[in-house]
This record gives C-alpha cells, structure tokens and sequence, in this order.
C-alpha cells in the first residue's frame, strides 16, 4: 500500500494506492470513492477493507480524500460538489497513470456514487459504475442529514433558517453545499454511460427502486442487488463507530471481478 | 506549512501525515506535537479535529505528526505478539524515534483523546522525551462532588426516583464504595479502564517532577461517566499539590469529541496557547499574542 499526495501541488490530494496481488486481472483498476463528512468517518475502515480484498484479486486499486476533507489540502468549508467532481476526474487519471492499466471501474458510496456517476458523463470510460447505496435526490439525502440533525440540537446546535448553514452533523460546510446538493436527481438528469452499472443497495429505500426503474427504462446494461448487512453497519447516532460490514463488501467484490479480459 | 506522509515503525507498517512550519525550527528548540487514533476513528480525528490541529500548530512554529496505530486506520498490523496496550505505547515511541532520527526532534508532546489518552499517559511516563502531555477526556475518578452534581438536580424528578428504586440498589451502593476506577458507557465512551488512582498520581507527579508540563481538558460529554464539574480533578486527588505544570481546564459545553465547530475553535485555540505559553520562543509567543 503506497499512500502519497496528488493533483496540484498547492492544493494536494491524499490518496492511497494498493498494487495488485498475485492474481492478475489482466491490467484491471479499480477507483474507489467516498462520500464525505460522518459517512466518510464511518465507512473508512470498510473501504481499507474493500481494498484490500480486490488488491489481493489482482486489481490496481485506488482511494483518496476529496478536497478539504481527509487529510486533503484546503479547510472544511473550501470544498465543493463542483470541485469533488473534477477530484473524482483527477484520481480516476492518476489511478489510469499509476497503474498502466487498460481499463477501470468505480466503486462510489453515497455521495461518492453521484460524483462518480457524473465523471463517467463526461466522456471516461468505465467498465462497471458500482454504485453503492447512492445519494439519488440530492434534496431527500439533506432532509435525512438535517433531520439527524435536528433529533438532536443539544449535541448539533440549531440550524439556522435558510440555506445559509455553515455546519451540519459537526461538519464545517462549504457555502452553498445545500444548493449544490439539492441538484443532484439521478433520475431525471443523470446519464449512465459505463460499460455496465451495478446498483447495490443495503436497504429497501424507494428511491433505490425508483432508479432500478430508470435504469430499465434507459436500457442501461445494469444489475441490482439487495444486500441486507448481517454485520454490524454501524449506530448512525455513534459518532466514532464504523461500518463493520461484511457481505456488501463481498458482493461489490463479486460484481467487480464478473468479467475478464 | 507543508505536509508530507511518512511511514514508520516496525516494518514501516505505520503511517502518518508530518505537519511542518514552513520556518525550519532550530534543532532541538519547538517539539512536536503527536496524535493518534481516538477510539476506532483513523487518523484525522473526529470531524478532522487532528487535522485542523495539526496545521494550526504547525502554524505558530511546531511540527506536529498525526498517525494510525498498528492496525487502526491505514496502519498494518504490529507482527510482534504484544497486548494492545504495549502495542500502542511502541507505535508512540517509534514515531518518536522517527522525528529524532529524521527531524532532530529531541521532545514531544502527546495529545490524546479518549482511548488515546489512555495511551499517551504511560507513554509519557516511560520516554523521558515526553517534555508534555495533553489528555482530553483523560483519566478520571469520581468524587462526593460528582454524586452531588449527577444526582442532586434528579432529585427533584420523578422518574430518576422510579428507576432507581427499580435498579438494583445494592449494585449502586458498591459502585459508590469501589474505588472507581472504570467507568461504564456515556456520550460516545467506550468502557475504559483507568489506572488505580494511587499509581496514577504517582505517575503524574513523576512526570511533573522530571519537567514535563500536562493539561487535562474534560468535556461535557463525560459527564454521564466521570467528571462533570469544574473543581473535579482538585477533589479528585485529595490535597494533592502538583505545581504550576499541571493544568486543569473544563469545556462543560463541548461533547467528548468536540461537535461543535465552535467547541473544536475553542479546543484548538486552547492547545496552542498551551504550546505557545509553555514551550513557545520569546519572539514566538510575542507574534502569538499579536495575532490573537
């Protein structure tokens, strides 16, 4: 495992890169996203874990920190879904470069599914889109986060009416994240352009439904898979807990690996 | 400022981000600042907390380092069969050994929150190049003030009385007797073991004794556990004196890993005046306090 800073020079990346184990996959990567703020604390862990289980199937793998997250450059408040995207272009180039590999698939959780499913429209190709319990409206995923929130404003604090929150769930906000947020709607704006998009989901949640629908609707090569944890994914409320799962990881390992060269 | 990752340890299997002054420091002079995982969290700390520390210690002149513990974050596991205590205190010394051998660092200070500062204290005391120590949410034990605070205002409420009358009530008694050194759960606090208080002050009291400066900051958040008043860690230790060294501060707003972005400001500013005010130059704590 190679950590090491990327991107611009003034405004560094942190990423991490596993090489391939002993099984070869033919030039295969992998380029894992994450989502960002409490999500991004909890699924730490498991995405260490993910990839260390598709580097020891033989794939290049590749995970970073967005800007003004992680151990990234740039304060909390500096970032952007508009820079996140752009973060998602440059990783994904720096995997392609490291690796020498001759094709790649994402793997994105939450927010990182949306920002990911937005790099492949603009022209990257991707084998396989594994997107994993996505934020698919933008709007709902900022009513769940305020009403966490909300449920409890003596550890939060109150939000402030308005759009114009500079801290949510204990996270400093970029200005206007809300608005940048509530843009997202994969299922009337988004296009799927990867070689084939898998859509895994730990839950039963409509919009989950609603974009195994569009999915069909666009004739996208696509599958869907339900995976209810087993494990322990982790008390939402905790702070400092982590995702233990297990069988998702599994089955995002499963999709990835179906197709060789 | 500048930040460069650096692996460590035994089989460069830790890993760390060096926060560094963008000013060289003389050899020897600003020590610097380390910080490790707080319960299962990787090294950037609750809401970045340790990042943001990191860079605004390294802006008033001290490098500071903030790693994974074998086997925590991105750090591999220790191959050496050692329990998780010892564990950590080796991590702790090898990152140490690091910055003495690469950066010329000759002190340090550790901060520590939660399980890590169950960690920092005993690795303080063992290196002698511990020159400060910084507990969040540090050891703690309870005292007749403690009850007083916890129970006084329930008893005015009917239900705390419903329930204790439907706890087991000689399971509290012996609570209150024991000598109270582990805690059960509170906000966000695993269940931890404390020293014995008698080796603990005596450990303490070494360290003060061969230099070394301490600040124990409790938060609210352990409140439900273990310290819940300011004056706490005084009645704590009988009459104890332990000399201007030894500092005490209550952030009874904060929770036990700093929610709130004002609480983190509030934290973070403390620190570094700390590390200003105790190991800073003449010219540096003067632009401190310019600054400030």
């Amino acid at each position: 495992m190679q950590a090491y800073f990327f991107g611009n020079s003034g405004s560094a990346l942190f990423g991490v890169y596993h090489p391939p184990g002993p099984k070869r996959f033919q030039d295969r990567a992998v380029l894992l996203c994450y989502s960002i703020g409490r999500e991004y604390m909890k699924a730490h862990w498991a995405f260490r874990r993910l990839s260390k289980m598709l580097s020891d199937e033989g794939f290049h793998v590749f995970r970073f920190d967005y800007f003004g997250t992680g151990d990234s450059a740039g304060e909390s408040s500096e970032g952007s879904v508009l820079r996140w995207k752009a973060d998602v272009v440059c990783a994904f180039q720096e995997l392609m470069d490291i690796s020498r590999a001759k094709e790649a698939s994402i793997v994105g959780f939450r927010l990182g599914a949306a920002l990911s499913n937005e790099v492949c429209a603009e022209g990257f190709h991707v084998k396989n889109l594994v997107l994993w319990d996505p934020v698919v409206i933008g709007k709902n995923y900022m009513e769940e986060l305020k009403a966490l929130h909300q449920k409890r404003p003596s550890k939060y604090g109150e939000i402030p009416a308005g759009q114009d929150f500079k801290e949510l769930l204990g996270y400093q906000l970029p200005p206007g994240f809300q608005g940048e947020i509530e843009k997202i709607d994969l299922l009337s704006t988004a296009r799927f352009s990867a070689e084939k998009t898998s859509l895994i989901v730990s839950n039963e949640k409509s919009e989950f439904s609603a974009l195994r629908d569009r999915l069909a609707a666009l004739n996208v090569d696509f599958t869907f898979h339900l995976v209810e944890e087993t494990g322990d994914s982790g008390d939402v409320e905790r702070v400092d807990d982590v995702m233990l799962v297990n069988d998702i990881l599994l089955k995002i390992r499963e999709v990835i690996g179906e197709k060789q060269l | 400022m500048k930040e460069k990752i650096i692996n460590f340890g035994s089989n460069k299997g830790c890993i760390g981000v060096l926060t560094e002054p963008d000013a060289k420091p003389e050899k020897g002079c600003s020590p610097a600042l380390l910080m490790w995982n707080a319960g299962v969290l990787h090294r950037v700390g609750p809401y970045r907390l340790y990042v943001d520390m990191a860079r605004t210690v390294a802006g008033i002149g001290f490098p500071a380092l903030r790693f994974d513990i074998s086997g925590k974050g991105d750090s591999a596991p220790r191959r050496q069969n050692v329990g998780e205590g010892e564990r950590s205190i080796q991590d702790i010394i090898d990152a140490m050994d690091f910055l003495t051998g690469n950066r010329g660092v000759e002190r340090f200070v550790l901060l520590g929150l939660c399980s890590g500062a169950d960690e920092a204290f005993p690795a303080a005391v063992r290196d002698p190049r511990v020159a400060g120590l910084i507990l969040l949410d540090g050891f703690g034990y309870r005292t007749v003030g403690y009850y007083f605070h916890h129970y006084g205002p329930r008893l005015f409420k009917i239900n705390p009385w419903m329930n204790f009358f439907k706890s087991n009530l000689n399971a509290i008694i012996s609570r209150i007797n024991e000598e109270g050194n582990r805690i059960g759960k509170g906000e966000n606090v695993f269940v931890r073991e404390f020293p014995a208080k008698n080796k603990a002050k005596k450990n303490l009291l070494s360290l003060l004794d061969r230099g070394a400066r301490v600040l124990f900051v409790y938060s609210g958040g352990v409140a439900g556990s273990y310290y819940n008043y300011k004056g706490q860690f005084k009645d704590m230790f009988g009459g104890t004196i332990f000399g201007e060294n030894l500092e005490v501060e209550y952030f009874e707003e904060a929770s036990h890993t700093y929610t709130r972005l004002r609480d983190r400001k509030k934290l973070i500013a403390h620190v570094c005046s700390w590390v200003q005010n105790r190991f800073g130059t003449i010219e540096g704590k003067k632009a401190h306090i310019a600054s400030s």
